[in-house]
Protein backbone atom coordinates (compact mmCIF):
# COMPACT_ATOMS: atom_id res chain seq x y z
CA UNK A 1 0.00 0.00 0.00
CA UNK A 2 0.87 3.30 -1.00
CA UNK A 3 0.11 6.53 1.25
CA UNK A 4 -0.50 9.58 -0.40
CA UNK A 5 -1.20 12.97 1.59
CA UNK A 6 -3.23 15.91 -0.33
CA UNK A 7 -2.83 19.61 -0.03
CA UNK A 8 -5.80 19.73 2.77
CA UNK A 9 -3.95 17.57 4.55
CA UNK A 10 -5.52 14.23 3.89
CA UNK A 11 -4.29 10.97 3.51
CA UNK A 12 -5.23 8.36 1.18
CA UNK A 13 -4.23 4.33 1.38
CA UNK A 14 -3.85 2.80 -2.33
CA UNK A 15 -3.02 -0.18 -3.92
CA UNK A 16 0.52 0.30 -5.48
CA UNK A 17 -0.76 -1.18 -8.66
CA UNK A 18 -3.62 1.14 -8.60
CA UNK A 19 -1.62 4.79 -7.50
CA UNK A 20 1.32 3.74 -10.75
CA UNK A 21 -1.27 4.72 -12.54
CA UNK A 22 0.19 8.12 -12.50
CA UNK A 23 3.91 8.41 -14.06
CA UNK A 24 4.16 11.06 -11.29
CA UNK A 25 4.01 9.10 -8.89
CA UNK A 26 5.31 5.75 -9.90
CA UNK A 27 9.03 7.52 -10.95
CA UNK A 28 8.69 9.26 -6.80
CA UNK A 29 8.45 4.99 -5.51
CA UNK A 30 11.19 4.03 -8.19
CA UNK A 31 13.33 7.10 -6.69
CA UNK A 32 12.37 6.17 -2.29
CA UNK A 33 12.69 2.78 -3.38
CA UNK A 34 10.80 0.30 -0.15
CA UNK A 35 9.66 3.32 2.08
CA UNK A 36 6.75 3.79 4.21
CA UNK A 37 7.13 7.34 3.88
CA UNK A 38 4.07 9.65 2.50
CA UNK A 39 3.57 11.00 -0.98
CA UNK A 40 2.73 14.51 -0.57
CA UNK A 41 0.52 15.79 -3.15
CA UNK A 42 0.98 19.47 -2.71
CA UNK A 43 -0.97 19.96 -6.04
CA UNK A 44 -3.93 18.13 -5.08
CA UNK A 45 -7.14 18.66 -2.86
CA UNK A 46 -8.66 15.73 -1.09
CA UNK A 47 -11.92 15.88 -3.23
CA UNK A 48 -10.13 15.45 -6.18
CA UNK A 49 -7.92 12.76 -5.47
CA UNK A 50 -10.69 10.67 -4.13
CA UNK A 51 -11.98 10.63 -7.88
CA UNK A 52 -8.57 10.68 -9.42
CA UNK A 53 -8.47 7.13 -7.59
CA UNK A 54 -11.48 6.01 -8.58
CA UNK A 55 -10.63 6.38 -11.86
CA UNK A 56 -7.41 4.26 -11.55
CA UNK A 57 -8.78 1.72 -9.72
CA UNK A 58 -11.45 1.34 -12.70
CA UNK A 59 -8.29 1.05 -15.26
CA UNK A 60 -6.13 -1.06 -13.00
CA UNK A 61 -4.35 -3.68 -14.57
CA UNK A 62 -4.78 -1.78 -18.29
CA UNK A 63 -1.41 -1.16 -20.39
CA UNK A 64 0.11 1.87 -19.73
CA UNK A 65 1.87 3.93 -22.24
CA UNK A 66 4.95 3.41 -22.61
CA UNK A 67 8.08 5.55 -20.48
CA UNK A 68 9.80 6.50 -24.20
CA UNK A 69 5.90 7.36 -25.71
CA UNK A 70 7.11 9.09 -29.41
CA UNK A 71 5.06 12.07 -31.05
CA UNK A 72 3.62 9.37 -33.00
CA UNK A 73 1.59 7.87 -30.06
CA UNK A 74 0.50 10.78 -28.57
CA UNK A 75 -0.97 11.74 -32.10
CA UNK A 76 -2.67 8.40 -32.34
CA UNK A 77 -4.39 9.64 -28.95
CA UNK A 78 -5.71 12.93 -30.18
CA UNK A 79 -7.14 11.25 -32.94
CA UNK A 80 -9.43 8.82 -31.12
CA UNK A 81 -11.87 11.39 -29.74
CA UNK A 82 -14.56 8.62 -28.19
CA UNK A 83 -14.91 8.23 -24.56
CA UNK A 84 -15.88 4.82 -22.93
CA UNK A 85 -19.53 4.32 -21.42
CA UNK A 86 -17.85 4.60 -17.64
CA UNK A 87 -15.92 7.23 -18.43
CA UNK A 88 -18.36 9.41 -19.22
CA UNK A 89 -20.17 8.82 -16.35
CA UNK A 90 -17.23 9.14 -14.08
CA UNK A 91 -16.57 12.21 -15.71
CA UNK A 92 -20.03 14.04 -15.26
CA UNK A 93 -19.05 16.35 -13.03
CA UNK A 94 -19.78 20.02 -12.47
CA UNK A 95 -17.45 22.28 -14.03
CA UNK A 96 -14.87 23.33 -11.45
CA UNK A 97 -14.46 19.66 -10.39
CA UNK A 98 -14.05 18.66 -14.30
CA UNK A 99 -11.01 21.48 -14.64
CA UNK A 100 -9.63 20.67 -11.45
CA UNK A 101 -9.36 16.29 -12.64
CA UNK A 102 -8.05 17.66 -15.64
CA UNK A 103 -4.91 19.40 -13.90
CA UNK A 104 -4.42 16.93 -11.31
CA UNK A 105 -4.22 14.63 -14.71
CA UNK A 106 -1.60 16.62 -16.16
CA UNK A 107 0.05 17.36 -12.96
CA UNK A 108 0.50 12.88 -11.91
CA UNK A 109 0.61 12.46 -15.51
CA UNK A 110 -1.90 9.93 -16.25
CA UNK A 111 -2.26 10.69 -20.08
CA UNK A 112 -5.76 8.61 -20.21
CA UNK A 113 -7.52 10.57 -17.52
CA UNK A 114 -6.47 13.91 -19.43
CA UNK A 115 -7.40 12.75 -22.48
CA UNK A 116 -10.97 11.74 -20.76
CA UNK A 117 -10.80 15.55 -19.26
CA UNK A 118 -10.19 17.23 -22.34
CA UNK A 119 -12.67 15.09 -24.70
CA UNK A 120 -15.25 15.94 -22.61
CA UNK A 121 -14.26 19.55 -22.93
CA UNK A 122 -14.15 19.62 -26.36
CA UNK A 123 -17.31 18.06 -26.93
CA UNK A 124 -19.30 20.87 -24.79
CA UNK A 125 -17.18 23.45 -27.28
CA UNK A 126 -17.88 22.15 -30.85
CA UNK A 127 -21.43 23.24 -32.32
CA UNK A 128 -21.39 26.30 -30.56
CA UNK A 129 -20.74 30.11 -31.08
CA UNK A 130 -18.05 31.88 -29.37
CA UNK A 131 -20.64 33.89 -27.43
CA UNK A 132 -22.31 30.67 -26.35
CA UNK A 133 -19.46 29.36 -25.48
CA UNK A 134 -18.19 32.37 -23.09
CA UNK A 135 -21.39 32.04 -21.16
CA UNK A 136 -20.68 28.67 -21.01
CA UNK A 137 -16.90 28.70 -19.04
CA UNK A 138 -18.21 32.51 -17.95
CA UNK A 139 -14.95 33.56 -20.62
CA UNK A 140 -14.76 37.69 -20.75
CA UNK A 141 -14.86 39.31 -24.42
CA UNK A 142 -11.50 40.90 -24.38
CA UNK A 143 -10.61 42.08 -28.01
CA UNK A 144 -9.45 45.13 -28.89
CA UNK A 145 -11.32 47.76 -31.65
CA UNK A 146 -8.54 46.44 -33.56
CA UNK A 147 -9.35 42.81 -33.11
CA UNK A 148 -12.77 42.92 -33.31
CA UNK A 149 -12.89 44.87 -36.56
CA UNK A 150 -10.52 41.56 -37.97
CA UNK A 151 -12.98 39.57 -36.40
CA UNK A 152 -16.12 41.02 -37.96
CA UNK A 153 -13.91 40.79 -41.30
CA UNK A 154 -13.44 36.64 -40.77
CA UNK A 155 -17.07 36.46 -39.62
CA UNK A 156 -18.08 37.88 -43.37
CA UNK A 157 -15.61 35.48 -44.70
CA UNK A 158 -17.11 32.45 -42.74
CA UNK A 159 -20.96 33.48 -43.97
CA UNK A 160 -20.37 34.79 -47.20
CA UNK A 161 -18.97 30.79 -47.85
CA UNK B 1 -10.92 27.36 -11.09
CA UNK B 2 -11.85 27.64 -14.69
CA UNK B 3 -10.96 27.39 -18.11
CA UNK B 4 -8.52 30.17 -17.20
CA UNK B 5 -6.84 28.09 -15.44
CA UNK B 6 -5.67 25.66 -18.40
CA UNK B 7 -2.00 25.73 -19.57
CA UNK B 8 -2.34 26.86 -23.26
CA UNK B 9 -1.05 23.44 -23.85
CA UNK B 10 -3.90 21.53 -22.44
CA UNK B 11 -6.31 24.34 -24.25
CA UNK B 12 -4.44 23.52 -27.55
CA UNK B 13 -5.14 19.98 -27.10
CA UNK B 14 -8.38 20.36 -26.70
CA UNK B 15 -9.23 22.95 -29.29
CA UNK B 16 -7.55 20.16 -31.61
CA UNK B 17 -9.84 17.55 -30.08
CA UNK B 18 -13.06 19.34 -30.74
CA UNK B 19 -12.02 19.90 -34.22
CA UNK B 20 -11.44 16.54 -35.03
CA UNK B 21 -14.76 15.45 -33.63
CA UNK B 22 -16.35 18.26 -35.80
CA UNK B 23 -14.21 16.72 -38.68
CA UNK B 24 -15.98 13.04 -37.95
CA UNK B 25 -19.16 14.32 -37.28
CA UNK B 26 -19.42 15.76 -40.95
CA UNK B 27 -17.03 12.82 -42.30
CA UNK B 28 -19.75 10.74 -41.20
CA UNK B 29 -22.72 12.80 -42.51
CA UNK B 30 -21.69 13.32 -45.98
CA UNK B 31 -19.42 11.04 -47.65
CA UNK B 32 -21.10 7.69 -48.28
CA UNK B 33 -18.64 4.64 -46.82
CA UNK B 34 -18.02 3.36 -50.01
CA UNK B 35 -17.55 6.40 -52.34
CA UNK B 36 -14.03 5.09 -53.81
CA UNK B 37 -10.88 7.05 -52.30
CA UNK B 38 -7.68 6.38 -52.49
CA UNK B 39 -4.52 6.87 -50.18
CA UNK B 40 -1.94 9.11 -52.38
CA UNK B 41 1.19 8.03 -51.47
CA UNK B 42 3.07 9.97 -54.26
CA UNK B 43 3.33 13.54 -53.13
CA UNK B 44 3.58 15.15 -49.39
CA UNK B 45 -0.37 15.33 -49.59
CA UNK B 46 -2.11 13.40 -46.86
CA UNK B 47 -5.27 11.64 -46.77
CA UNK B 48 -7.74 9.92 -49.07
CA UNK B 49 -8.09 11.49 -52.70
CA UNK B 50 -11.51 12.09 -54.04
CA UNK B 51 -12.40 11.92 -58.05
CA UNK B 52 -15.21 14.21 -57.82
CA UNK B 53 -14.43 17.27 -55.86
CA UNK B 54 -18.37 17.62 -54.81
CA UNK B 55 -16.92 14.51 -53.03
CA UNK B 56 -14.67 15.98 -50.88
CA UNK B 57 -14.93 15.46 -47.52
CA UNK B 58 -17.14 18.34 -46.28
CA UNK B 59 -15.04 21.04 -44.18
CA UNK B 60 -17.53 24.04 -44.02
CA UNK B 61 -18.36 23.12 -40.33
CA UNK B 62 -15.05 22.04 -39.75
CA UNK B 63 -13.53 25.55 -40.78
CA UNK B 64 -16.31 27.18 -39.24
CA UNK B 65 -15.35 25.73 -35.75
CA UNK B 66 -11.62 26.83 -36.04
CA UNK B 67 -12.42 29.98 -37.03
CA UNK B 68 -15.22 30.13 -34.14
CA UNK B 69 -12.41 29.03 -31.51
CA UNK B 70 -10.32 32.22 -32.65
CA UNK B 71 -13.19 34.33 -31.69
CA UNK B 72 -13.70 33.56 -27.86
CA UNK B 73 -10.92 35.89 -26.62
CA UNK B 74 -7.73 37.43 -27.26
CA UNK B 75 -5.94 34.00 -25.07
CA UNK B 76 -7.86 31.43 -27.43
CA UNK B 77 -7.46 33.15 -30.17
CA UNK B 78 -3.48 33.21 -29.93
CA UNK B 79 -3.97 29.78 -28.82
CA UNK B 80 -5.98 28.75 -32.09
CA UNK B 81 -3.98 30.58 -34.51
CA UNK B 82 -0.96 29.09 -33.62
CA UNK B 83 -2.39 25.35 -34.16
CA UNK B 84 -1.63 25.07 -37.72
CA UNK B 85 -3.58 21.57 -37.86
CA UNK B 86 -6.52 24.18 -37.85
CA UNK B 87 -5.87 25.80 -40.52
CA UNK B 88 -4.09 23.02 -42.86
CA UNK B 89 -7.44 22.05 -44.66
CA UNK B 90 -10.16 25.10 -45.02
CA UNK B 91 -12.83 25.48 -46.88
CA UNK B 92 -12.58 28.08 -49.18
CA UNK B 93 -16.33 28.70 -51.61
CA UNK B 94 -17.00 31.74 -52.94
CA UNK B 95 -15.13 33.74 -49.99
CA UNK B 96 -11.69 33.43 -51.52
CA UNK B 97 -13.22 35.63 -54.53
CA UNK B 98 -14.53 38.28 -51.90
CA UNK B 99 -12.76 38.54 -49.19
CA UNK B 100 -9.19 37.92 -51.06
CA UNK B 101 -7.14 39.08 -48.12
CA UNK B 102 -8.89 37.66 -44.92
CA UNK B 103 -8.77 34.38 -47.45
CA UNK B 104 -4.99 34.69 -47.46
CA UNK B 105 -4.74 35.67 -43.40
CA UNK B 106 -6.50 32.26 -42.80
CA UNK B 107 -4.52 30.79 -45.06
CA UNK B 108 -1.33 31.61 -43.96
CA UNK B 109 -1.67 30.29 -39.93
CA UNK B 110 -1.05 26.64 -41.83
CA UNK B 111 2.27 27.75 -42.25
CA UNK B 112 3.24 25.60 -45.01
CA UNK B 113 1.38 22.74 -44.61
CA UNK B 114 -1.73 23.73 -46.37
CA UNK B 115 -3.12 20.28 -48.11
CA UNK B 116 -3.71 21.10 -51.70
CA UNK B 117 -6.47 18.59 -51.98
CA UNK B 118 -8.90 20.83 -49.89
CA UNK B 119 -8.03 24.08 -51.56
CA UNK B 120 -10.44 22.17 -54.16
CA UNK B 121 -13.68 23.52 -52.69
CA UNK B 122 -12.58 26.76 -54.45
CA UNK B 123 -15.77 27.57 -56.73
CA UNK B 124 -15.27 30.43 -58.62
Amino acid sequence: MVLLVTSDNEQFNADKDVVERSVLIKNMLEDVGESDQPIPLPNVSSSVLKKVLEYCEHHRGEPLPSADADQSQDETRKRTTDISEWDQKFITVDQEMLFEIILAANYLDIKSLLDVGCKTVANMIKGKTPEEIRKLFNIVNDFTPEEEAQIKKENEWAEDR
Amino acid sequence: MSMDNLPTEILCTIFELSARMVEEADRLLMVPEDYPAVEDTTSRRRGPLYADPAMLPPLKNFTKHCVTLSHVCRRWRDAAIDIHFLWTKVYLGNASVCHGETTQDILRRSGANLSTSTVGYLNV
